[in-house]
């Protein structure tokens, strides 16, 4: 939310092109089509779009229940954060058509982040690849990014969040993914231009809001550190460490204001319990695209713990190994892990994914070395296409069981796991090159093998 | 003297003794037994036995405990020891079997919902009520032999409006709002092993009086039937300086001759009880059988034997005959046995039935496993007088309210304000959802409360053995205070027994509706499924950490493959298909690669090679298709 009047002033600095002007209106002219339709109703109710995190159903709710003077997290039928909670009841309170635009304008500020995100990034790594230059292979000069990106990828990420089906049906079924959304971008922007107050702000807010981005702090740690530190950065470096736990505190800091915050309008802190505590536990088995809700269902009730656990450990713990590899390249992991929690979570929807996808544009000069693009790309609609359509044949005629739909969401994860693990190779992958020419120089014409050891 | 050593000793062990009996005589007791016999226009023949046993204890004597129940004579001890020890206030134990047709029947003596209903008052000295309700339910559940135990918080509520206390509730008896506890549980099957713990509390069990006529296969033939077990602290007398405390067990069902005569009414105790009645129980102060005769003006029936009795009451205006039977002058030694028989002229005709003033419907709406709804409709058939009710419903976790979708209408569309709205959140796993709504209802209207619900997913150890039978929503419960009573069937009484009820003239009718049951499906995992999908879902999973495990702890390296010696015939296709089909560099990087044939790894660890092994795996079917296919 701390994004949002930052992210509204910034377009005005420069002339808007005439490109971005189409983009913006035919994404939200889709998003305001969809939501005055008599499907904005249908899709409120879609599990794929909407988690019990996010839903607008249970938003109403939470507002009903702050009309009739109970405390929304008395029950367990509201697990949004207080602060969004009372950003909805004064939006709701002041006129509720502003609920519809609001969920546009945040839609179009969350674009325009990732439009920032995506330009920020391409000069980071244009002045990295200068900085670096002189240590690639001589040979691997097609490699190198070129200045074209500058111009093109922003607009292509912002096109690839305004003018994704799935963000325009996030958007017109009122779901809160949007908000996360906002927030993570806002957290990638704020970490990008390396401002040690604001980056700290906007990951601990979208901590704050959405819980998994904690790991976040740990990239944008290092990447704020070396930043500070230049080359000589390195865990063992004093300095680094110092700068290192400086950020980490900074985020913890805000953190604890933002739960401050969230103490006063209630009085209490229950909400902790329904909204971190719902997320960790995942005591609510309502099926979504994640893994977690049928293992949970079928799991032999004294494993329950232990599989938890493990679950929520497998979603946050990659950003270890991760950090070590990647220690040069905080930025891509970074996006890495926006894409992983998407998967690993314990509610994800369609909208989480769909933030990961603009971001790919940005390493659009890894996507040659990608092996499994099209697999990927058939799975991902084989999952969008068919969720809906086995979801009522279970649930509606009857025709159909939960194996279905659990199919799906495993074709769906696979999908994301493939893309992701494909993104991290062809990234590896690239920089090899970089550093050893795109061919292996001794034993020409032989056939040669790059392997990983 | 020596003589009279002896008598004195004797004498004052009798004074002693004397003393002793006094004081336990002191405590007086007192036992009614009643039958109201009512044949409804639909055919069907009520029966209500109502079991009083008033007990005049020293509430005061006990000190902190004021229910130091000791000395039991007629009141029965198990259940005297269960309300001493947990402390219990009043306590209220329905168990019934079939739904109480409130439009073809009008109302009960006492209402019931169908299955177990349990709502206890506790004193104000219980600190943990939780605790105490725990105890109760299992004692309780012990002693009617049935499923009480399990009754627990997620079908506990505290409604704060709807079950006021019944009894005494100033001074010595005033207590806390969450000193109540009320639970149900609709799925509930009643039947012999509940009607036979429940009788052995009766003074004179089954063996003479009423009683003798409960056989349980006849009572459980019934559309009805009904188990109560009601106690609560009473006035003594008028002045009401001291209290007594009340026991009520009541009985009742219905009976369905037409279904069984082929329309014919005609009902006696023989053929609907299989016994006939052979006296009073001695202990019995009043020993009486009702029969409703208002009727028979309308649809005439001959009454064998001839009453003891004939009672004309009138309470406002409704004018009520009634036959009565008094046990103890009826003369057995003359007949053999009173057997109450009520004979037709004609058979009946199903003509317009006159629903009471207020009654309830409630039903399941929406389709889909998703979603649903819950509709009431409350009719107010009173020409011209407002109905002030208080609606209840609880819900059980698994239903999970949406109080934003609570609307009240009439069925022509106006919305009704409530006049007070208190809803209470369930929890997963915890809590239920309780709504309590007060609400005034338009004469001559239909108003209908409707909300909607979402149905949770269970883990699939949470569903019964049946899962696809469905999970039952116990009945709402519509209290209020009626402004005429001629809807009634017997007016309720503030005194104890029936008789008070039905001779004595008042000014309020309390009345509580339970309206259906309702069964609801959720939608259900495949149970024969855990362990596939504990091996698919971590499968998925070990991808993502197999790949990124290798990714992240491997680096790239070029390996030359001519090297490469001993390869045999793979390592020669590799190289036969790397030459002939790529001749770009680019190309020769996505060769298909035989790890092991690599000499660098050969002076390396088994244990090296065996992760290679598994990168195989996790590579080979990512290159190029063609030469992959070959080479394998």
């Amino acid at each position: 939310m701390s994004a949002e009047p930052r992210a509204e002033q910034r377009p005005q600095f420069r002339p808007v092109p005439k490109a971005l002007k189409y983009i913006f209106g035919l994404g939200l002219g889709a998003r305001a089509v969809l939501m005055s339709s008599h499907l904005a109703g249908w899709l409120q109710d879609r599990l794929e779009l909407a988690s019990p995190v996010t839903s607008w159903t249970r938003m109403t709710e939470g507002l009903s229940l702050l009309d009739h003077g109970i405390s929304p997290y008395e029950g367990d039928m509201f697990h949004e954060t207080p602060l969004v909670l009372m950003l909805f009841y004064c939006l709701s309170k002041i006129w509720g058509g502003l609920i519809p635009i609001f969920f546009l304008l945040v839609d179009l500020v969350t674009g325009c982040l990732v439009h920032e995100v995506g330009t920020n990034v391409c000069r980071h790594l244009l002045e990295k690849q200068g900085r670096h230059v002189k240590s690639y292979s001589t040979d691997s000069l097609s490699l190198l990014l070129t200045g074209k990106q500058l111009n093109s990828v922003p607009r292509l990420m912002l096109g690839a969040y305004l003018l994704n089906p799935l963000t325009i049906a996030s958007c017109a079924a009122y779901s809160t993914t949007g908000l996360h959304n906002l927030v993570i971008a806002g957290a990638l922007l704020a970490a990008v231009q390396g401002n040690r107050l604001l980056a700290t702000l906007a990951t601990a807010v979208a901590s704050y809001q959405c819980v998994y981005p904690e790991i976040f702090i740990i990239p944008v740690a290092m990447y704020i550190a070396q930043l500070e530190q230049g080359s000589r950065f390195s865990f063992r470096d004093p300095d680094s460490r110092l700068s290192l736990l400086q950020t980490a505190g900074g985020h913890f800091s805000w953190l604890g204001f933002l739960w401050a915050l969230s103490f006063l309008p209630f009085g209490s802190m229950d909400w902790l319990y329904s909204t971190r505590g719902f997320v960790m536990l995942a005591p609510d088995l309502t099926p979504n695209m994640g893994l977690f809700w049928y293992f949970f269902t079928e799991m032999f009730e004294h494993f329950r713990i232990f599989f938890l656990c493990v679950f929520q450990l497998n979603a946050v713990f990659y950003v270890i190994p991760l950090a070590v590899k990647l220690r040069d390249h905080p930025m891509f992991h970074l996006h890495l892990l926006v894409g992983l929690t998407a998967v690993f979570k314990s509610y994800p929807t369609f909208g989480d994914a769909a933030l990961f996808l603009s971001l790919l544009p940005v390493w659009g000069h890894c996507f040659k070395y990608m092996r499994n693009l099209f697999l990927v790309v058939c799975m991902w609609l084989y999952s969008i296409v068919l969720a809906p359509v086995l979801w009522h044949l279970w649930i509606y005629y009857g025709s159909a069981n939960a194996n279905f739909f659990y199919a799906v969401t495993l074709a769906y994860a696979t999908a994301q796991i493939f893309l992701l693990t494909d993104l991290l190779y062809a990234f590896l992958r690239r920089e090899f090159h970089l550093r050893h020419g795109p061919a292996p120089k001794e034993g020409q014409g032989m056939p040669i093998l790059m392997n990983l050891k | 003297m020596a003589e009279r050593g002896p008598t004195l000793l004797f004498s004052v062990f009798f004074c002693l003794l004397c003393y002793v009996f006094h004081t336990v005589a002191s405590t007086k007791d007192e036992y009614s037994e009643e039958l109201l016999i009512i044949p409804f226009r639909s055919g069907q023949v009520y029966s209500h036995f109502e079991f009083t046993t008033l007990w005049d204890v020293d509430f005061a004597q006990g000190g902190g405990g004021r229910y130091k129940l000791q000395h039991f004579r007629l009141f029965p001890r198990a259940l005297g020891q269960v309300m001493t020890e947990y402390r219990v206030q009043e306590m209220h134990l329905t168990l019934t079997q079939g739904m109480w047709q409130q439009d073809k029947w009008g109302y009960p003596v006492t209402s019931a919902a169908p299955g177990a209903e349990l709502w206890a008052w506790f004193q104000q000295e219980v600190d943990d009520v939780d605790q105490a309700w725990f105890g109760l339910t299992n004692a309780l559940s012990g002693l009617f032999c049935a499923s009480l135990n399990f009754i627990d918080s997620t079908s506990t509520a505290t409604p704060h409006l709807s079950f006021r206390p019944q009894g005494l509730a100033e001074g010595l008896f005033s207590t806390k709002p969450s000193h109540l506890q009320y639970a149900t549980l609709p799925r509930e099957n009643v039947c012999t092993e509940n009607l036979t713990p429940w009788k052995k509390l009766l003074p004179c069990s089954t063996r003479t009086g009423l009683a003798a006529l409960f056989h349980a296969g006849q009572l459980y033939n019934t559309q009805y039937s009904s188990l109560g077990v009601h106690l609560r602290p009473v006035c003594r007398n008028d002045s009401c300086r001291d209290a007594s405390l009340e026991l009520r067990q009541v009985l009742s069902t219905v009976a369905d001759p037409p279904a069984t005569l082929n329309g014919k009414q005609d009902w006696s105790m023989k053929r609907y009880f299989s016994r006939s009645l052979s006296g009073p129980c001695p202990m019995a102060v009043t020993s009486r059988v009702y029969v409703d005769v208002t009727t028979n003006q309308t649809s005439s029936f001959t009454l064998k034997p001839e009453p003891t009795e004939l009672k004309l009451t009138n309470y406002q205006g409704y004018n009520r005959k009634l036959a009565v039977y008094d046990l103890w002058s009826f003369p057995f030694h003359k007949e053999h046995g009173l057997n109450v028989d009520m004979k037709w002229k004609k058979e009946v005709s199903y003509k317009e039935l006159f629903p009471p003033r207020l009654y309830v419907h409630r039903f399941v709406t929406g389709y889909g496993q998703e979603h649903g709804g819950i509709m009431s409709l409350l009719y107010n058939r009173h020409p011209y007088l407002e109905q002030q009710i208080i609606y209840m419903e609880l819900l059980p976790w698994f239903t999970r309210m949406y109080l934003h979708t609570l609307k009240v209408e009439t069925t022509e569309g106006n919305l009704v304000q409530p006049l007070l709205t208190r809803y209470t959140p369930g929890r997963d796993r915890q809590n239920p959802y309780l709504l309590e709504i007060v609400l005034t209802l338009p004469p001559d209207s239909t108003t209908r409360i409707s909300f909607s619900f979402e149905r949770a997913f269970l883990k699939w150890t949470e569903y019964p053995p049946d899962a696809n039978h469905g999970f039952y929503i116990s009945s709402a419960v519509l209290t209020t205070i009626l402004r005429q009573a001629d809807n009634f069937t017997v007016p309720p009484h503030m005194g104890s027994g029936l008789q008070s009820g039905l001779f004595h003239s008042s000014t309020e009718f309390p009345l509580r509706l339970h309206t259906e049951t309702l069964l609801i499906s959720l939608p259900t995992p495949d149970f024969s499924m855990p362990y596939n999908v504990i091996c698919l879902t971590c499968t998925v999973i070990a991808i993502a950490f197999g790949s990124l495990h290798n990714l992240t702890t491997r680096r790239f390296q070029y390996t030359d493959l001519k090297k490469a010696n001993s390869g045999g015939m793979r390592a020669w296709l590799a190289q036969l298909f790397g030459r002939g089909k790529h001749a770009t560099s680019e190309d020769k990087l996505r060769e298909p690669g035989k790890e092991s044939e690599d000499p660098g790894e050969e002076s390396e660890t088994s244990e090296e090679n065996d992760y290679i092994g598994e990168q195989r795996e996790l590579v080979t079917p990512r290159v190029r298709a063609e030469s992959d296919k070959k080479d394998r």
